[in-house]
This record gives C-alpha cells, sequence and structure tokens, in this order.
C-alpha cells in the first residue's frame, strides 16, 4: 500500500467519523468544508495526482472521486437526518424497507459438541484420528479382550454383515488400529460413528456417535487419567463443576470407571433427568488392560496407558435439555435453525 | 439384580440410609439404577371405607361413592364396576400421588387432586391394584380385607416396608447376582461382618444311593455335579414369607419346592433344578452333549432344537433339561410330584453361553452360569435347598448327596506387586491397608514373596480375578477411587504432527455459512434405495427392520428425506448438506474379510427452491443447476483445488435429468446435478432439486498442501470486453478454452456477461458477450500488445469455431 492509498483510507475515516459525530447543521458544515470545500482535505489531494507517474494517475483518480463521492453521500445523508424529526423517513428512499437476505446456514449439534470436545483436547496435545465403521471382529472385540463366548459381548448389541465383520459398535477398535501402526507415545481423540442393534426409542438409536481417548506412554497413571478428564469437564461443563469416578467394567480398560458430574438440571438435588441420583454419567474410562497390548505387540512391563470415550449425543442431549434422540436424526428446520 | 434390604439384613447389619446404602453401593461399582421403597411409593394411602354409592347424574359409567378415610367422609366419584358400600379399600387422598397411573402407557405416576367429574366434585381415588403396584390388574378396584381398619396406611396394611434396589451389575461380577454376594461388599463397605445362615438339616434314613446314579460323560463342560432327594412331599402353595420375599425381587412364586430353588437362587447366586424323581427313567442321571437336529420341549412350553454341542441332563429315555439353562416340560415338578431330585451343578461358562445364544434363551441360572457361578457352592446351595423344603413342606430330606467332581478346582493364587500396583494407579496404599481391605471381600493373604510381593489366595466366586491387574483393580475400588488425587501435572505429550485443519473441517465451515445447514441421518437404508445408487450394496446379516435393511452407498437418501420431511412441514426452498461415509460391496468378494468392503467419506449438497429469499427489489429466482455449480466452484477453491474440470453428461440416469462430473488432475471427485423425476418420485417431491457430491477422500487424495506464497503481478489489470456470434451448437466453455489456448497466462479470468439470442444474432445463432482479464506478468501492458492479443484471439475463434466478432 502506497503513502497515497494509506491518505486516502485516513481521510474516508476520520471524515465519515466527523460527519457521523456532527450534532447540527452547523457543525456539519464545517466539516463539510474542512472536507469537501474547494480548499478542502480532498482537493488537496487531488493536486498530487501532478506528481504522481503517468501510469498510476488513471487508477488513483478514480480512488480520489470514489472517495469524494462517499463522503458527499455521507454528508447528504447526514445532512438530511439533522433537518428532519427523529423517527420520520429520508424523503425519496424508505429506510425501514428490509435488507437483502441470505439463506442462514447451520451447523448440527452433534458437530458443535464434537468441535468443542476436540478443541478442549487438542489443547492437551491430542491427536484426532479415524478409523472404518464397518470392522472385523477381531479389532471390535477379541483385540479389546472380549473372549468369544464372554457375557461381556451382551454390552454391546452388534449389528452384523457376515459372521467375522459388523458394524462396529464403538470407536475403541481405532485403538487397536492405531496401535498396531505406531509405536509408543500414542495420544489421541478418535470421533466417530458406532452402531449398536437396539430397538429405535426416544433413549435410543440405532446408531451413535463416540469420541474415543487413548495415551499411552511410560508411567501413565490412574491419578493423569483422573486429572485429565475433570480438567476437561472443567473446561467442558464450567469450573465449578462438582463429579465423581465411581468403579465400572469394560474388558479392555482394567481398571475401569465411570465419570459422573453434579446434574446441572436440579444441581444435584435429584430429577427426571438423572434418575432422582443427583449424577450424570458422561464417560466411561480405565487404565489399558495388559491384555490389550498383548494384542497389539506393546511391551505392557514397559509401558502404561488409560483410554476413555464419551457419547456425544448423550452430551449434546444433556447440553441443551433434548429428551429424545431422534429428533437429532430428524434434522426439521425448526430444530436446525436454533443452532446458527 | 434386584436386591430387597430386609433380604440383605439377614446377612448383614445395615445401619444406612436407603439413599446412603445406595450411595456407598454405586462408589463400590454396585451400581444402583433405582431405589423402589415401598412405604415411600404409597405414602398417603391409606385404607378407606365405602359409607354409600350412587350413580352419577350425568354418566352413566361412573359413581359418586362417599369414603371415610378414618377421620372424614370424601365424595369421590369412581369408575369402577366393582365398588359397593361397605367395602374397605385403598384410598388415595388429595394431595397424594399414586404410583402408576393406568391411563398413561408408561406406566407414570398419577397426582391426586380436587377435580370436577361431569359437574361432581370429586377429592381423591379409589385405587386398583395395578395403580398401587400390587397386581397387574386394573379392570376394577381393589377390595381390601373387611377387617382393615379405615385410615391405616395401605403400605402399613400390607407390610409393605422393605425396600428395593436395583443393582447394575457389571458383566464381570458373577458374584454380585445374589444376595449374599452384595450383603458381602455392604460388610466390606460399612465394617460388618457377614452372616452366614445355618443350616439344621435333618436327614433321613434312607440313603441317596440306592436312589440315584449319576453319570457325568462331559467332566469339561460340567467339572460338578451334585444333586440331593426329598421325598414325602405335597406340592402345594408356599407360606408367605416365601412367597414375599420373591415377589419383592420380581419373581413370580409357582409352588413351594421351585419357590426353595429360587430362593436359594437369589440368595446364594447358584442356580438348582428341581426334577420330579418319577419322571426320570432308570433312575439314573447322565450329563451328555446332545444330538444334532433333536427336538426338546422346555418347561415353557416351546420346542427346542439341541445339537452336538447341547449340554443336557439326560435320563434312560433322553433330555430331561438343557444344563444350566431350563428344564424340561416332561419332568417338571406338578401336584402329583411326591419325590424331588435337586440338582445343583457348576458348569463350564463358554458352553451355556453358547447354548443360550443359539437358542435365544436367557434365564436366571443361564446368565449365571455364563459368568462363572461358584463351583465350591453347589453343596452348600444343595443342603440349604434341602433344610428349606423340609422346613416349608415337612418332607423327608434322603441320607447324603451325590456329588460329581472328579477334578477339584482350586482357588487361584495371585502374586501382587506393590510397587506396581502404586505407579499404575498414582497413588499410595500401604501394603497392610491393601490386605486389610482384601481380607473384607474374601481374598485372603497366603505369605510375603522375597521381591516384597505376597501371594493371595482368591475365592471360587471372584473368577473375574485371574491376574495381578485384577488385584490392582481390587485396591483401588476397596480403597476408593475419590482417594485417588487429581492434582498433579497432566504430562503435554505430542505424538505427532497435528493433521487439522482436515478438508472436512473447511468443506463444513464453508457450507455452513454459505447458506447450508449441516443434517446428520441415519446409514442405514432399505436394500432398493441403495441399490438404485450401486449396484452391491452392503446388506446386514440382522437388520433391525426392512427399512434399514443396507447401508447407504449415496449420502442422498438421507437428504431427500430430510427434504420430504421439511417440505412437508411447509419449508419451500433450503439447502442442506452432510459428510459422512458410504459404503459397497466389492463383488465376488470373501464376505468374512474387510477387504471385501469399500468405505468412502461423502459430502452432499442438495439445493431446492429459491436461491435466496425473497426480496422487494429483486425478482425471486429458483436456484438451478449453475446455483450448485457456482458453489461447487467455491468450495473447491477454498481448500485451494483451483481447477476442476466440469464434464458435463446430458444422457440422463436413473439418479439424474443432467449432471456434471467434476474431475481434478483426471481424477473424478465428484459430481453434481438435478435429481431426475423418477428418484424424487420415491420421496414424493415435486419441486426441483439439484445436488452436489464429493468424495472427500479422493478430495484429500488430490489435494496438495499449501506451501508459501507464489508471487504476483504488481501491476494493474486490464478489462477488455468481447461480442461473438456462434452457432448455438458450440459451447461456450468451447470459447473459453479456445481463448485460454491464446492468451497464455496473461489471461487470469474470463467472465461471460451475456449471452445475447434473435434477430441480430441470426437464427440458430447466439452472441456471447465475455470480459477478459489481463495482468502483466511483466511490466505494464502496452495497448499494442493487447490490440495484437484480441486480434490473435478472434482470428483463433474465427477459425475453429467459425466464430464472427460482434461490432
Amino acid at each position: 500500500m502506497t503513502l497515497l492509498d494509506q491518505r486516502i483510507d485516513d481521510v474516508r475515516a476520520s471524515a465519515l467519523q466527523e460527519i457521523g459525530d456532527s450534532k447540527d447543521a452547523p457543525n456539519l458544515e464545517l466539516t463539510r468544508v474542512r472536507y469537501l470545500a474547494r480548499k478542502g482535505l480532498i482537493a488537496e489531494l487531488f493536486e498530487q495526482l501532478a506528481v504522481l507517474p503517468a501510469d498510476g494517475r488513471p487508477a488513483y483518480g478514480r480512488k480520489l472521486n470514489e472517495l469524494r463521492q462517499s463522503v458527499q453521500a455521507a454528508f447528504d445523508t447526514r445532512a438530511a437526518a439533522l433537518s428532519l424529526a427523529p423517527g420520520q423517513a429520508a424523503p425519496g428512499i424508505d429506510l425501514t424497507l428490509p435488507g437483502k437476505g441470505k439463506w442462514p446456514g447451520s451447523r448440527h449439534p452433534l458437530s458443535r459438541t464434537l468441535d468443542e470436545i476436540r478443541r478442549i483436547f487438542q489443547g492437551m496435545g491430542f491427536g484426532v484420528a479415524t478409523g472404518p465403521e464397518i470392522e472385523d471382529d477381531y479389532h471390535n472385540f477379541e483385540a479389546l479382550n472380549f473372549p468369544p463366548d464372554h457375557p461381556a459381548r451382551d454390552m454391546q448389541d452388534t449389528f452384523f454383515l457376515s459372521k467375522k465383520v459388523l458394524l462396529r459398535t464403538h470407536t475403541s477398535p481405532v485403538q487397536i488400529r492405531i496401535m498396531e501402526t505406531s509405536p509408543p507415545p500414542v495420544r489421541v481423540i478418535i470421533p466417530g460413528r458406532v452402531y449398536r442393534n437396539e430397538a429405535i426409542s426416544a433413549r435410543s438409536y440405532c446408531l451413535f456417535h463416540q469420541v474415543e481417548g487413548l495415551y499411552v506412554d511410560r508411567g501413565v497413571t490412574f491419578a493423569e487419567l483422573k486429572g485429565t478428564l475433570v480438567a476437561f469437564a472443567k473446561q467442558f461443563y464450567g469450573s465449578d463443576l462438582r463429579y465423581r469416578f465411581r468403579p465400572s467394567f469394560f474388558p479392555f480398560t482394567e481398571p475401569s470407571a465411570e465419570m459422573d458430574i453434579t446434574c446441572f438440571l436440579c444441581k444435584g438435588k435429584g430429577c427426571r433427568v438423572c434418575k432422582k441420583t443427583g449424577w450424570l454419567e458422561i464417560l466411561g474410562c480405565g487404565m489399558v488392560d495388559p491384555n490389550v497390548y498383548r494384542f497389539v505387540g506393546y511391551d505392557p512391563g514397559k509401558y502404561s496407558g488409560y483410554a476413555f470415550g464419551m457419547g456425544i449425543e448423550r452430551i449434546t442431549m444433556l447440553k441443551y435439555g433434548l429428551d429424545d434422540i431422534r429428533i437429532l436424526f430428524e434434522n426439521d428446520v425448526r430444530f436446525l435453525r436454533q443452532f446458527p | 439384580m434386584r436386591v430387597s434390604r430386609r433380604w440383605l439384613q439377614q446377612y448383614v447389619d445395615i445401619h444406612l440410609s436407603n439413599d446412603d446404602l445406595a450411595e456407598r453401593l454405586t462408589m463400590a461399582g454396585l451400581e444402583v439404577e433405582s431405589i423402589d421403597d415401598q412405604a415411600a411409593r404409597l405414602a398417603g394411602i391409606v385404607v378407606g371405607e365405602v359409607r354409600s354409592v350412587e350413580k352419577h347424574s350425568n354418566a352413566t359409567k361412573l359413581s359418586v361413592c362417599r369414603v371415610f378415610d378414618g377421620n372424614q367422609e370424601v365424595q369421590v366419584v369412581c369408575g369402577a364396576p366393582n365398588v359397593a358400600p361397605k367395602q374397605k379399600v385403598a384410598f388415595a387422598p388429595e394431595g397424594t400421588t399414586v404410583p402408576r397411573n393406568q391411563h398413561d402407557p408408561e406406566g407414570g405416576s398419577l397426582k391426586i387432586g380436587r377435580v370436577s367429574l361431569r359437574g361432581v366434585e370429586s377429592a381423591g381415588m379409589i385405587c386398583s391394584g395395578y395403580e398401587i403396584g400390587l397386581s397387574d390388574d386394573h379392570e376394577g378396584i381393589l377390595v381390601l380385607a373387611s377387617q382393615a381398619r379405615p385410615g391405616t396406611l395401605v403400605s402399613r396394611h400390607f407390610g409393605l416396608d422393605d425396600t428395593v434396589f436395583e443393582i447394575g451389575v457389571t458383566a464381570n461380577r458373577a458374584d454380585l447376582l445374589s444376595h449374599i454376594g452384595v450383603a458381602r461388599e455392604i460388610g466390606a463397605n460399612t465394617g460388618k461382618p457377614l452372616k452366614l445362615p445355618r443350616i439344621p438339616l435333618v436327614e433321613g434314613r434312607k440313603s441317596i444311593h440306592t436312589a440315584l446314579q449319576i453319570n457325568v460323560e462331559d467332566p469339561v463342560n460340567c467339572p460338578r455335579y451334585s444333586a440331593r432327594i426329598v421325598e414325602n412331599l405335597r406340592i402345594t402353595q408356599s407360606p408367605a414369607w416365601l412367597r414375599d420375599a420373591l415377589m419383592s425381587v420380581g419373581i413370580r412364586p409357582i409352588n413351594n419346592v421351585v419357590d426353595v430353588t429360587n430362593y436359594v437362587l437369589m440368595e446364594s447366586g447358584q442356580p438348582l433344578h428341581a426334577f420330579d424323581y418319577g419322571r426320570i427313567s432308570g433312575h439314573t442321571i447322565t450329563v451328555r452333549t446332545g444330538e444334532n437336529r433333536a427336538n426338546f420341549v422346555t418347561l415353557d412350553g416351546k420346542v427346542r432344537e439341541t445339537n452336538r454341542d447341547t449340554l443336557l441332563i439326560c435320563d434312560g429315555k433322553g433330555p430331561l433339561a438343557i444344563a444350566g439353562v431350563m428344564g424340561g416340560r416332561d419332568s417338571e415338578i406338578t401336584e402329583q410330584t411326591q419325590i424331588v431330585v435337586i440338582e445343583s451343578a457348576y458348569f463350564n461358562p463358554p458352553s451355556i453361553r453358547r447354548t443360550s445364544k443359539r437358542l435365544g434363551l436367557s434365564t436366571d441360572a443361564s446368565q449365571r452360569f455364563e459368568r462363572g457361578a461358584d463351583p465350591e457352592i453347589t453343596i452348600w446351595a444343595l443342603d440349604r435347598a434341602a433344610q428349606l423344603i423340609n422346613e416349608v413342606t415337612g418332607a423327608t430330606v434322603l441320607k447324603g448327596r451325590i456329588d460329581v467332581y472328579p477334578r477339584k478346582i482350586r482357588p487361584l493364587k495371585i502374586a501382587f506387586e506393590f510397587k506396581k500396583s502404586d505407579q499404575l494407579l498414582g497413588v499410595t496404599i500401604k501394603p497392610a491397608s491393601v490386605s486389610g481391605l482384601f481380607g473384607k471381600i474374601g481374598i485372603k493373604k497366603i505369605r510375603a514373596l522375597k521381591n516384597g510381593s505376597v501371594a493371595y489366595l482368591i475365592p471360587t466366586w471372584r473368577p473375574d480375578i485371574t491376574r495381578e491387574v485384577d488385584l490392582i483393580e481390587e485396591a483401588a475400588r476397596l480403597h476408593g477411587y475419590e482417594k485417588i488425587s487429581t492434582v498433579g501435572s497432566i504430562r503435554l505429550t505430542v505424538a505427532d504432527k497435528s493433521p487439522l485443519p482436515d478438508i472436512r473441517d473447511t468443506v463444513c465451515e464453508y457450507l455452513s455459512s454459505s447458506g447450508c445447514r449441516e443434517i446428520i441421518t441415519n446409514s442405514m437404508c432399505d436394500a432398493e434405495s441403495a441399490a438404485i445408487f450401486d449396484p452391491s450394496p452392503v446388506l446386514l446379516s440382522n437388520p433391525l427392520s426392512i427399512e434399514m435393511a443396507a447401508l447407504r452407498t449415496s449420502l442422498l437418501p438421507g437428504v431427500l428425506t430430510t427434504i420430504k420431511h421439511n417440505v412437508f412441514h411447509g419449508i419451500e426452498s433450503s439447502r442442506f448438506y452432510e459428510v459422512g461415509n458410504i459404503f459397497r460391496r466389492k463383488p465376488g468378494s470373501d464376505p468374512d474379510s474387510l477387504n471385501g468392503y469399500v468405505e468412502e467419506e461423502h459430502v452432499c449438497l442438495a439445493i431446492f427452491g429459491l436461491e435466496s429469499p425473497i426480496h422487494w427489489d429483486d425478482e425471486p429466482k429458483k436456484s438451478t443447476i449453475f446455483t450448485v455449480k457456482g458453489e461447487a466452484g467455491a468450495l473447491l477453491s477454498k481448500i485451494s483445488l483451483d481447477n476442476p474440470s466440469y464434464i458435463p453428461y446430458s444422457t440422463p440416469t436413473a439418479l439424474s435429468e443432467r449432471s456434471i462430473y467434476i474431475e481434478i488432475k483426471g481424477e473424478r471427485v465428484g459430481c453434481l446435478g438435478s435429481i431426475s423425476k423418477q428418484l424424487r418420485d420415491r420421496y414424493q417431491l415435486e419441486t426441483e432439486v439439484i445436488f452436489l457430491d464429493f468424495s472427500l477422500d479422493r478430495l484429500r487424495a488430490v489435494a496438495v498442501a499449501k506451501t508459501g506464497f507464489k508471487p504476483y503481478s504488481r501491476y494493474p489489470l486490464v478489462r477488455r470486453d468481447i461480442a461473438v456470434i456462434v452457432d448455438e451448437s458450440i459451447p461456450v466453455g468451447r470459447i473459453e478454452d479456445a481463448i485460454r489456448v491464446v492468451a497464455g497466462p496473461m489471461l487470469r479470468d474470463i467472465v461471460l456477461f451475456d449471452i445475447y439470442r434473435g434477430e441480430q444474432a441470426g437464427a440458430g445463432k447466439k452472441s456471447c458477450a465475455l470480459s477478459l482479464e489481463f495482468v502483466p506478468v511483466e511490466g505494464t501492458l502496452e495497448q499494442r500488445e493487447i490490440l495484437e492479443l484480441m486480434g490473435r484471439i478472434t482470428e483463433k475463434l474465427k477459425s475453429s469455431l467459425g466464430a464472427l466478432l460482434r461490432q
């Protein structure tokens, strides 16, 4: 940008500012003289054209004309406004007419929740990875320490495509895929769509979305898992959050836990949403089971790590107070427009 | 698992409130999902006396009753056909809450207020058995015994002072599927000892060994089989205490023998089965696997097919029961039964699970066996059942028991290294404290080992503890997760360069800020819809419904369904997009290998209705294929893919009437078009719908990472307009291509600003007005150079397209 460009911009900015600030007609007239009169600031700028190289003149001439017109227009509008009683329209043009509209776009609430979760974990040094929705039994179950013929398999009703190929029931198989291909340390979150063969109702849908987390390194502890998840929850829900970790069971973690936070609807008093417990379960987590390391060829004597997983639908429903999961997949414009 | 507080109290002293007990259990990993406090549930509902009943003057099915609630007489409108004067009834006065509302399909509660029913005031309700949760009868009101005293709480009248906790038992804990198991945890948590019931068993003189023979042919799947016999039985209804105990945990009482076996099951977790001795042919029980395709009728009257993997309990003629799952109809206990054989066995968990899964039959017994019952408890449970049957029925227990247990299952010994545990948990728990905690749940310290570890003996009721890490979890659980500090540093390990922003994020960001609404739809659809977009869709083996029998082969079904839904709700214009995976099978490939499936991430945009909202200063314009083509170009340039080729494809397909394929570097990355009438009809759409579809995976493959910036010309651009008349058949794209070839790198852009057809152009001709923008690569463009360039361009247009320059 040349000096002249800079000067043009400065003059425009100060002229518009002063015109806008003029409280009455005499004041406005002073401003007009300063900028638009024959010896005004804009006229001065035109005089500088003469000293420019010939090939630059037309372009600057255009710019200066444009400057003069815009300042004049602003002056005219302001002058008209000052000569009228407040609330009356300017003559000739009805400024109460609506402006040109644009179709509003929107982001699905599930994507918003995921973006927010992702942002927080990325800030804590987690990368992002994804994996296939069509999985084999090995990655979805076996390598995650679900033995064949074990009741733990009933925890997740599965859609099968063939005897050994299925729709993944959780994002955890991506843990296996990552550890199979990269040596420790790994520190990733894994968002994705998962499927459960469950009847569709207000509370459950045949598919939903999860965010999985995995950190494996030397000397990772359960205390660090707790610390990380508390840091996440405080950023997501607010720093005055109350939480608890209680023992649970997942075949691929040992010890396993579920994390609850105080129900934000009833503040822990007990309501319909938290089933009168005062607590809301938000995620499952635990220390990666040594059997999993054996499947992926990590040395359980050397490394330890944690994994966690949360349902994006559940968190979104809690966040916005939705009581029917199906509304998320119906995509009614009256719903979508609430998430601009 | 439902556990009754009254029942638990037999095994451990509990001094906690219901809420505190639930809290302790939950924090110990026994998540209490609900608390059913019978007295609280029926709070305020009292015995009432119906003093008078008169017909409602304005409703044939209603009567107006006067009910005495112990204090006063209240007027109540009642719809039950069986209401009559002098009845004692369960009466819910104004202000109380009836636990179940029979008009609510979800069985919600009902708050009783003062209402006017067809002009008559009603200040309370006479309840049915259903409404107060005592039976399923909601045809009429529940009539109480005539000696009931008005004003007494109904809960007290029925002795309902118990609390039932519903515990979500995790899949690894077989031991918690019993009252004793839960009591053990409560004791460990509160420091109270576990009190097991004494079994004062009185045996008769006759020995079991002369009456019954047991052969276990498959000791792998049936490691232990124990039995007792009880004779001189009279099968009747059980006494009230037994019936109440079972009902409190949701089990229907059947008869005194079956009720005892169920009671012991709920008490100890050991499944028992009672056979009618008279129906056991040859008085011999054989445990063996079945034959293929044999039929067997189970207790529930259903015909089940057994196979060589099915473990069966058989007599001399054939199967009596499917081991560990369900008994047979032919040997069940009937009113005629005089002698019973009580079975108490330990079956191999995977065997029971396979059978239960294959038959689709999950029972209280199978659930416990497949998680792993306690092989050491069979005899205890057997004796307990025999003693209770003797107590309840007065029958005689035969002397001795049969116990086939060829290879004793020994409890595991596990070495525990304290340092390792502390390292994994990030907290120090003192060795003495660990041993103390373990002792409370029956894990005994055997001895200290040389390296500072300690060997512990794992009780047989905890088959889930097989490794050191399982013990570490127990240590953490019993110590309390809340005592493991979260204070400390979270390390910031960076494992790899962050790959973001991904194309997916950029695409979503662009579309959502260009007036498009992101949607998320089901990735399952019907097989027919899937076949429209790909000849080999992926089909599900066990779909939820026909509508969800296949995986989507395109995002269009979801997008079109969304348009259909919103058009139906009055939306006339919108733009929807979805990002998601589509799937197909590789024809002829192995369905059991992942290589037989293709999964690709796509984005699909569909537009219908007006291009922009109606405005007073503009003519309303409908979105056209060019609206979408413009979006396609803008989207691609957003991800720095600036030179797409648009390849028109005018032949209509099942999908679209006209389409344009989009290629980058020779790779087809997407297409756009107008949805065919045929496809619109499927979704009952009358409006034109234009779609755009990109494979994000293919865009990622052709995308180039931005490195640095390109120097750009510092000189002003020069614009020249040109109008050429060509045959109607010549596409504008060819004119543009011809200009580009001649103009070379100085040409920055071509803007088509008008197309004219009419007299001045001539019949069968069109006049195209184009504005060409030149940017000199070096130095200012001289007038002469431009003239010369324009001359070459017109020459080329004339020679290759027969174009005339319009003056």
